[in-house]
Formats: structure tokens, C-alpha cells, sequence
């Protein structure tokens, strides 16, 4: 039994474990179009997260830019609301003690009770940055005077009210500010930089020489007084001054807005293969390639702009991904034959040039000395040779000359847009080559038409270096409308992937 | 093919050149096909299981340590996407059998002169269950455990298909002798 089962094993074991036998060519069509379509989804895969991360990166960086920047001008006031009120707060203190030690009680007591005419000076920058300085300068109202000397100070840098005692220093009138002292943009007096910093001079000049004075022997202070007073104005004033700063730099930023010419110098990187369904084409992979140009951009307003130039490009599909270039594949035995039979340490293949691409009919160059009888199926010997890599390039180079609009989603220093529109494609070049030959050129497609439209997309990135000159990455996708060969048997749209890099210079 | 060829063939493999992806199948589809062929019932479905298989071997070429047989770690990429088609076509009956094949006698039938695609055919027209058990141990060298694991079936239910496998075989063989021998007769 053991040994009759020894027997069946080996008969079948004996023919079949070696069995070869070669297979149809559509295995390999089968095999090769998924392993494409795997690397193109991997790419597909590879450009959507790199986008993602760009996004998350960019998003990241403008909230950085932005709330950093908020976060430094709230400081800024907070850091001057302090400064301020401290400053108030000690004089008025001081104030207030000179006040207690040259009055009765029951003279402070009415001061107290008049309380409501406390003067107040808010110095508001919107409703989210109000800043309060608040003071209570007691005085009897009953002490006023018309005589009572008053200074205003509301010309064009605030509505600064005060009221001041006179020289008999019997009525004490304390500054009263406006609450609406700054309150916006439209109300700022824009004061040119030197005499913002010699006003800033002399008011520390002056608040210096504030802290120095004596205490009058009389009830009431009178020009040292007064001078506290000049203090609260100016310390409003210093608050208007940062204020006035900031509003410079912004009148700065709008200047620059106002910029409406731009040229703008790019250079691409791009990965391009196309989509259309050719019959009897030979399908390839995609190629990288670099290219080029100059733009003019146009600001319609803030927001919008158009673009044109003139960009060049190149693109085209690696004939040699596929078994294109090769019509046959020869096999040792055909079928059944034995292991010695099949196993060969040479490979042999036959290989033609195709006649034709996706993209159309290949036209041989007559000056040629490559094998043109291939053409007509001549049979080549080749074994493999790991140095010569990839065989035939099918290549186009085109002038294109865009229309785009672009929108500006964010002008910050980190700026963002989108931008899309339409070009006229010019094909300038032709050419398939012949990898394995040292690039050489064996011909070209036939039938390419010379003018095609194309659409693009892209999502941009700018980074602003100073008021004129603006680096930039601009994530693009291109498509063409219409099939570039003017055959009806090839739909052949290519399309391409890529990243342009440039310099933009604001006129 | 010299090692050192094939093994710079792999490479490129992995780093996904075409050419050198076209030529690995070029060398190797052949034989490939031939295992695959044992595995189904008939050539489409061999080829079918081929495709998958190569995509698979590419897919996974990188994890090839260059170390034992290469041929080896694709014949096996090739059974076990047959196998995995045969789990995904559900045509694997887990059923227990303990069966005992009567001794015919002893005869040597490897000394038979059956063509290859006459013994190919006979072992395809095996139902799948026996003919996976039969080709993983006859052809492949697949131990009954192995079998086991890999049809998710257990040791004795793998031999008993594999003794049902034999019987069938032995029974068409002797068909086609007495048929042959009958048309000898005639002759």
C-alpha cells in the first residue's frame, strides 16, 4: 500500500513538479497596468498628504503670525495702561495729600461726596481695548471759578478737556477727560515720526521735572498743580503717540496694498501624464520635469488680481513603464515543455518600436540609425542590462500663455490666495526618445496639434520680505481641455501635478 | 540566470524599474504558471492566480531578504494566492474524513508512460479540496500539519483528503491504461 502510493506520487510528482508552461501576454498586460495604476495611486497618495501637512503647516504659521501679533499689541497697551494709571494713581496721590494737609475735614468730606465729578480719562483702542484711567481729584464745586484758568487740549490729537485751578489756588478743577479720547481710527491725528519722538522727549522731560517739584505752602497748588495736570494730558498724549505709531505702520501697510503692478518669476517642478482613452495607444507612466516663466500680476482691488506671462513647460509619458516597446515576448518552450527546456540563462525578446503612442502615430526620424526595420517588426536579441534602465520617452515642450485670477485669502506677511484660469498652449516641441540609446531622439508624434487650451488650480503660499519683494509656493494642477492631437482616434489630455517656486516684486 | 544578475534584477525590482520587473516575469512566468496550473481547474483560472500572484511578488519583493531560493520564495507566493482564492471561493468544506483505500496491489506507475498534460488534466479534474491536499503534498512538499494550517482544516481530515485524492488518480489512471490499451488492442 505505502510503496503502491510511492509510486502514484512519483508519476505525477515527476511530470509535474517542473511543469512550464508559458502564459498568454495578457498576463503581463494585466500584471504591468495594475502595478501602474498602484504607483499612480501611491503618488496620488504621496501629493495629498503633502498638501494636508502644507495646509497644516500653513494654518499653523498664520495663527502663530496672527495671535502673536495680537497677543504684542495688547501687551503693548496693557503694558502703557499700567504704566499710566500707576503714574496717575502716585500723583494724584500726591496730590491728594497736599490736598489733606492744607484743608479742613469738613472740606474733604464735601470732595469726597463729589465724588461723580471724578475725572475720568479712558483711552479706548476698540471695545476689546479700553484702557481706563481713572482719577479722583476732589474739589468743592462751589469753589469753582469763572476766573479758574482752563486749558484745552483738544485739538487735534484729543478732546482733551482740563480745567485748572487759578492762581489764588481757591478752586481745584481737575482735568476731566473725555471718555471718548481715542476711540477709533477716524478720530487719530496721524503725526509725522519726528514729532512724535520730540514730543515724547519733552514729555518725559516734563514728567521728570513733575516729580521734583515742592509742595506749595498754600491750600491750594497752583503751577505745580497745574503741571500734574499737563501730566495726565500728556500722558494721554503718550497713549494717542502709540496709537499714532500704530496707525503710521498701518498707513504704511495700505501703501503697500496700493502696490497694483507686480512681475512675478517662478520655476516648476511637475509630474505630468495625461488621461483620455487612445485606441490602441500604448499607455506609459508619467514624467517629472522642470520649467519656468514670468507673470504680470494686476491687483483689481485687495482681494482680486489677474495674471498673465509666459511660462514654459514640458511634458510627456515614460513609454518604457510598460511592455509598449515590446510587442512579443518570446518564451523557450511554448507550452509543456520541460524545466531543462525553459530555463535559459540569456532571455530573449522580441522587441519592435510601437508604431504608435496614446498620444499618436510615432513619425521615425529619417536620419535615424536606429533599427527602422523594427518598425515593421524586426526581432532584436537584449538581455538584461541594469545601467541602460528605461527605453522610450515620448516628450512635449510647450510655451503657455496663462490668464488666472488670483484671490487673496489672507495679506499678512504670510499671505495665502488661490488663483485659476485659462491658457493657450503652444506645443514647441516634439520628440520621442530612446533611453537606452543615450537619449536619442528616433522621432516624433504625428498629428500634434500646435495650439491646445488648458485649465488650472492652484493654492498658494507668500512669504513677504519687505514691502516690495514677496517668495512664494504655489501647489498647482493643470489639465488640458482638448486632446493635443488633432486625430479622433487619440484622446490623449494631458495633465500635471506639480509645485511652482517663485520671487515676486511689487512695483 | 547567474545569481548576481538575478539579484540585481531584484533590486531593481525594488526600487520599482519596469524593465527589470518585466524581465523577472519573463524568466520566472513560465514556471509559475506551471505551479499555478496544479492548483486550478483550468488555464484561465492558472492564469488568473499567475496575475495576482506576480502583482503580489512585486508588491511584496522588498521583504525578499536574498537569502535561500528566490525561485522557492515565489512558488510559494503563488500557492498561497492560490490557496487564499480558494478560502475566498469558499470552496473548502471542513469536513472530517477518515477514509481507507483498499490496496490494489503493488504496481509501478512511474514507470508509466503518461504525457504531462494528460497526468495535468487528471489532477485539475480533482475535486478542489482534494486537489489542493494532493498538489501541497505531492507536488509541493507541504507536511499534512502545514496543509492543515494553511486549508484550515485538521491533520486527519488532510490526510484522509489526501488518501481520497490518491484513490481517484490511481482509478483514472487505470482507466486510461485499459482505455490505451484497449485502442492498442484495435490497433
Amino acid at each position: 500500500m505505502l510503496k503502491d502510493n510511492k509510486h502514484m506520487d512519483s508519476l505525477f510528482a515527476e511530470g509535474l513538479k517542473n511543469l512550464s508552461v508559458s502564459p498568454n501576454p495578457k498576463v503581463w498586460e494585466g500584471i504591468n497596468s495594475q502595478l501602474m495604476a498602484a504607483k499612480k495611486k501611491r503618488l496620488f497618495a504621496i501629493y495629498m498628504w503633502t498638501g494636508v501637512a502644507a495646509s497644516i503647516l500653513l494654518l499653523l504659521a498664520i495663527g502663530n503670525h496672527y495671535f502673536s501679533g495680537q497677543s504684542n499689541y495688547n501687551m503693548q497697551l496693557n503694558t502703557l495702561s499700567e504704566n499710566s494709571t500707576s503714574f496717575q494713581n502716585d500723583s494724584v496721590r500726591n496730590f491728594d495729600q497736599q490736598i489733606d494737609s492744607k484743608t479742613n475735614s469738613s472740606t474733604k468730606k464735601e470732595l469726597i461726596n463729589n465724588a461723580n465729578t471724578s475725572d475720568e480719562l479712558y483711552v479706548s483702542e476698540n471695545e476689546q481695548e479700553e484702557i481706563m484711567i481713572a482719577d479722583k481729584v476732589s474739589h468743592k464745586p462751589n469753589l469753582e471759578d469763572a476766573n479758574s484758568p482752563e486749558i484745552f487740549n483738544n485739538g487735534n490729537t484729543s478732546s482733551l478737556l482740563s480745567k485748572f485751578p487759578d492762581s489764588n489756588g481757591t478752586e481745584i478743577r481737575a482735568s476731566k477727560l473725555n471718555t471718548t479720547f481715542l476711540s477709533n481710527e477716524k478720530d487719530l491725528a496721524f503725526l509725522d515720526s519726528e514729532f512724535v519722538n520730540g514730543l515724547m522727549n519733552r514729555k518725559t522731560e516734563e514728567k521728570l521735572s513733575n516729580f521734583e517739584y515742592d509742595p506749595p505752602s498754600q491750600l491750594v497748588p497752583n503751577t505745580s498743580q497745574l503741571a500734574k495736570q499737563q501730566d495726565l494730558v500728556l500722558l494721554a498724549d503718550e497713549i494717542q503717540i502709540q496709537k499714532n505709531i500704530l496707525a503710521i505702520e498701518q498707513l504704511g501697510h495700505d501703501k503697500n496694498k496700493e502696490n497694483r503692478w507686480s512681475i512675478i518669476g517662478q520655476v516648476s517642478s511637475s509630474y505630468s501624464s495625461y488621461s483620455g482613452d487612445s485606441k490602441g495607444g500604448n499607455a506609459g507612466s508619467g514624467i517629472w520635469s522642470v520649467g519656468g516663466g514670468a507673470k504680470v500680476n494686476y491687483a483689481m482691488n485687495e482681494k482680486l488680481a489677474v495674471q498673465t506671462g509666459i511660462v514654459y513647460n514640458r511634458f510627456g509619458q515614460d513609454m518604457s513603464a510598460r511592455g509598449g516597446s515590446r510587442d512579443a515576448l518570446m518564451y523557450a518552450d511554448p507550452i509543456f515543455g520541460s524545466d531543462e527546456n525553459f530555463v535559459n540563462n540569456e532571455v530573449v525578446l522580441t522587441r519592435t518600436y510601437p508604431e504608435h503612442t496614446a498620444a499618436g502615430p510615432i513619425k521615425l526620424s529619417g536620419g535615424s540609425n536606429l533599427p527602422m526595420t523594427a518598425a515593421s517588426g524586426e526581432k532584436i536579441s537584449s538581455s538584461y542590462s541594469p545601467s541602460s534602465s528605461e527605453d522610450l520617452i515620448q516628450s512635449f515642450k510647450s510655451i503657455e500663455i496663462p490668464l488666472l485670477m488670483r484671490y487673496n485669502l489672507i495679506q499678512k506677511r504670510v499671505g495665502m490666495f488661490v488663483s485659476g484660469g485659462l491658457s493657450a498652449n503652444m506645443i514647441v516641441g516634439n520628440g520621442v526618445y530612446d533611453q537606452s540609446q543615450g537619449n536619442k531622439k528616433i522621432g516624433e508624434i504625428d498629428g500634434i496639434r500646435t495650439t491646445n487650451f488648458s485649465s488650472q488650480f492652484s493654492f498658494g503660499l507668500e512669504y513677504r520680505l519687505n514691502s516690495k519683494l514677496q517668495i512664494g509656493l504655489e501647489p498647482s494642477v493643470k489639465y488640458y481641455l482638448n486632446s493635443i492631437n488633432t486625430s479622433n482616434q487619440y484622446d490623449y489630455k494631458p495633465y500635471s501635478i506639480g509645485i511652482f517656486t517663485g520671487i515676486r516684486y511689487d512695483f | 540566470m547567474e545569481n548576481h544578475l538575478l539579484d540585481q534584477i531584484i533590486k531593481d525590482c525594488i526600487k520599482g524599474k519596469s524593465k527589470a520587473q518585466e524581465f523577472l516575469y519573463v524568466e520566472f512566468a513560465s514556471k509559475m504558471l506551471g505551479v499555478s496550473l496544479r492548483y486550478s481547474k483550468d488555464l484561465a483560472e492558472a492564469e488568473d492566480t499567475l496575475q495576482d500572484g506576480f502583482i503580489k511578488i512585486f508588491q511584496n519583493i522588498k521583504s525578499y531578504q536574498f537569502k535561500g531560493s528566490f525561485e522557492g520564495w515565489m512558488r510559494r507566493i503563488i500557492v498561497n494566492t492560490a490557496l487564499e482564492k480558494f478560502r475566498k471561493a469558499k470552496k473548502i468544506q471542513v469536513v472530517d474524513e477518515f477514509l481507507e483505500i483498499e490496496d490494489d496491489g503493488d504496481e509501478n506507475y512511474s514507470e508509466l508512460d503518461i504525457s504531462l498534460d494528460v497526468l495535468l488534466k487528471m489532477v485539475q479534474e480533482l475535486p478542489d479540496r482534494y486537489r489542493m491536499v494532493f498538489s501541497l503534498y505531492v507536488l509541493d512538499g507541504y507536511p499534512h500539519n502545514e496543509i492543515a494550517e494553511v486549508m484550515n482544516i485538521s491533520v486527519g481530515t488532510s490526510k484522509s483528503n489526501l488518501a481520497r485524492g490518491r484513490a481517484i488518480l490511481k482509478q483514472k489512471v487505470n482507466d486510461y491504461l485499459s482505455v490505451k490499451e484497449n485502442n492498442l488492442r484495435v490497433c
